[in-house]
């Protein structure tokens, strides 16, 4: 058989390649760290996933500016992946603390600490056609694009298209399998 | 044991067509079925490839995003491919991530990734390749597929080269089975006419040349031989009638060689003895004449005085008187006759060498035909005999001693009379006896057949008749040289030929062939 002889000659490299993440996490990182490196890669690979529209960069800078409002749920994670390069554009990180800023992000993170004001911040994201995430119960339902839960080690997303739609961004197909799909029209489990 | 140098051309030729036929098919589907097997790895391998990297796009997010589910998700897609026996997917890191595995298959995926590339083995292969996002790698995908596919297509290509061959086979070995004629009939029309000539010992078959290739040469060539055999064959039976005819020449010649010595040397011998005995015959003769007279005297002197003598005495005397009368008429008579002997043998032991002049042979012939005859008649008045006389007129003028053919002519006929007349006196009144003259002109010879009805010669006899004192007459009737003499003169003095041919108690046939110069 092919994979007993893959195995046998293979199985020193197998050796090291053993999971050095798995090790890293159990022993050098807190849960609550983990968790929140788990989420800062999220968003950077889900961007990597996303085709924005031509004209989005003419207007502002060309880099590619991920914004978090609200009290920073990543403590030092979202550093981790500043200045990383997604589709040839390196990714800024900008902390605001008001919407008066929005016009420069390319995607908006929502904190928890918003949810009262998410109707007035998904206004005026929507308005300058900027993709939201948030951690926020009810997020794509209430129009946000993206919303994410933390699960045993995993992140489960949902997506709202018809929000995604509206800020002309296209997201990969492949992620879109991975995520719950909701809808403004029906909201029901897509997936 | 089967040999194949042993078999027929025919079949030979057929065997070989087909058998080449056969190997070349099986090296040409051999080469066929390897570059079959060759591509068809190839663009398994390419399709795997495919399959790998649609898989590995498909499942790069749900490896990213650490979602094991969505990634089962999407390899379990794969077992609408049938053929796909397992496929797994590991993290960068080398962990495995997401397996398929098909539910036939008992073993699950390897715990570790290998490094790229592809491996064959003998009832699968399988495949690592790298699953890549923006050009970093995210992980490992492996695939693992089973033959069956190649398998079934090598299947349908042994099944599709059977028949082929088959097909193929059949055809090479009808074609040939015909076309073989080609090669092989004249061959075997060459075999069947030397076993036609060899058989019969005809050297007159000819081969028939069908082609003008080599084995229209051998044919000709054979053919060839064939002529020259013949004509040998002919000279070598021509050579040996000759010699054959040669033979009974020189045996004829020896024959008569041995013949005429005999008699030569007798010939001498009885001229000598004849000489011997005719002197004293001469005074045996003389004083048997001169007694006759004194006889005759002393009777004329006694009828003078037979008045004075008493009739008693003279009756005495006259008696004794008629005695040495009867007497010496009867020495003069017996003397006579062996001076006849005497000459005939001196005649025929040396001869008086007579004229060859100019004759009629027929008319010689007839005279001594009618002498005879009457000569006969003279002897013995109860003798009567046909004579049939058959004479061809363009004989006409021999070359020829006249006294000597006389003496032949005279020998032959008055023995064909005393065949004859035997014969009547044995066998009766109703027996016709007959002598047959018959003559014939040849080219440049004539020929004489004196014939008689007569009891013949016994075979043993015949080639003796011709040696002095053979007879078969009564003692006192013959002297045995007839015969003899008639063939000194036939083949010594005329160069001409005698000869007897007889059927005991039919008839007997004495030849004569002269030359006409």
């Amino acid at each position: 058989m092919i994979l007993r002889r893959f195995i046998l000659t293979g199985i020193v490299a197998a050796w090291f390649a053993a999971g050095s993440v798995a090790e890293a996490r159990a022993q050098s990182l807190s849960p609550q760290e983990y968790e929140n490196q788990v989420k800062a890669t999220f968003i950077y690979n889900f961007s990597r996933f996303i085709e924005w529209p031509a004209e989005t960069f003419t207007r502002g800078k060309s880099s590619l500016t991920i914004c978090v409002l609200g009290n920073n749920p990543f403590g030092g994670a979202l550093d981790s992946i500043e200045g990383k390069n997604v589709q040839g554009r390196k990714i800024e990180i900008e902390r605001l603390a008001g919407l008066s800023k929005l016009d420069a992000c390319k995607i908006l993170f929502v904190s928890s600490s918003e949810r009262e004001h998410l109707k007035e911040i998904l206004e005026s994201a929507k308005h300058s056609r900027i993709l939201t995430i948030s951690e926020i119960n009810q997020f794509t339902q209430a129009g946000g694009v993206v919303a994410l839960a933390m699960r045993k080690d995993r992140i489960h997303f949902s997506v709202n298209l018809d929000a995604a739609n509206e800020t002309g961004v296209k997201i990969s197909s492949t992620v879109l399998r991975l995520a719950t799909i909701v809808n403004y029209a029906h909201q029901g489990e897509g997936r | 044991m089967f040999r194949f140098r042993d078999l027929p051309i025919k079949r030979k030729l057929i065997l070989i067509n087909t058998l080449t036929s056969i190997a070349a098919l099986l090296v040409a589907s051999a080469a066929f079925t390897s570059y079959e097997v060759i591509t068809f790895r190839q663009k398994m391998t390419r399709d795997l490839e495919i399959l790998a990297k649609i898989i590995a796009t498909n499942s790069t997010a749900a490896l990213m995003f650490n979602d094991k589910k969505g990634a089962e998700e999407i390899l379990a897609a794969l077992s609408a491919q049938s053929h796909i026996r397992m496929a797994c997917v590991y993290s960068s890191e080398g962990r495995k991530f997401a397996g398929y595995v098909h539910p036939a298959v008992s073993i699950g995926c390897p715990n570790h990734p290998l490094t790229d590339g592809h491996s064959f083995g003998a009832d699968g292969f399988g495949l690592f390749q790298g699953i890549y996002f923006d050009k970093e790698r995210t992980g490992t995908i492996y695939l693992d597929s089973d033959l069956e596919e190649l398998r079934t297509r090598l299947k349908r290509d042994a099944g599709i080269g059977v028949l082929v061959l088959s097909l193929a086979s059949l055809l090479v070995f009808f074609l040939s089975s015909r076309l073989q004629r080609l090669i092989s009939q004249p061959i075997l029309h060459l075999v069947e006419t030397a076993k036609h000539v060899s058989d019969n010992k005809d050297f007159s078959v000819r081969a028939t040349k069908a082609s003008r290739d080599e084995s229209g040469l051998l044919i000709d060539t054979f053919n060839e031989m064939l002529t020259q055999i013949q004509e040998r064959d002919k000279e070598l039976t021509q050579k040996n009638l000759d010699l054959e005819e040669t033979l009974q020449k020189l045996q004829k010649a020896q024959q008569t060689l041995v013949t005429q010595e005999k008699m030569a040397s007798l010939g001498s011998l009885t001229a000598g003895l004849a000489h011997e005995i005719r002197n004293p015959l001469n005074f045996v003769m003389n004083f048997a004449g001169l007694s006759a007279d004194q006889a005759a005297e002393l009777r004329d002197v006694i009828s003078e005085v037979r008045d004075k003598l008493e009739p008693d005495l003279d009756q005495e005397i006259s008696e004794l008187l008629s005695d040495i009368q009867g007497n010496t008429s009867k020495i003069k008579e017996h003397g006579d006759r062996a001076n006849r002997i005497i000459t005939g043998m001196l005649l025929h032991s040396r001869g008086v060498p007579g004229q060859v002049q100019p004759v009629d042979l027929n008319k010689l012939l007839d005279e001594y035909v009618d002498l005879t005859y009457h000569g006969m008649r003279a002897k013995d008045t109860q003798f009567n005999i046909n004579i049939k006389r058959d004479y061809d007129p363009a004989v006409g003028i021999v070359q020829v001693v006249p006294q000597d053919m006389s003496r032949v002519f005279l020998n032959l006929i008055n023995n064909a009379c005393y065949a004859a007349d035997e014969k009547k006196r044995s066998s009766g009144a109703e027996f016709s006896p007959t002598v047959s003259v018959i003559t014939k002109n040849l080219d440049g010879a004539v020929e004489v057949r004196v014939r008689d009805n007569g009891n013949g010669i016994p075979p043993e006899s015949l080639h003796k008749v011709f040696e002095p004192f053979y007879t078969t007459k009564p003692t006192g009737e013959g002297t045995g040289l007839g015969l003899s003499i008639s063939y000194d003169i036939i083949v010594g003095t005329h160069q001409g030929e005698i000869r007897v041919e007889s059927e005991e108690g039919k008839y007997a046939e004495f030849i004569v062939v002269l030359p006409k110069v």
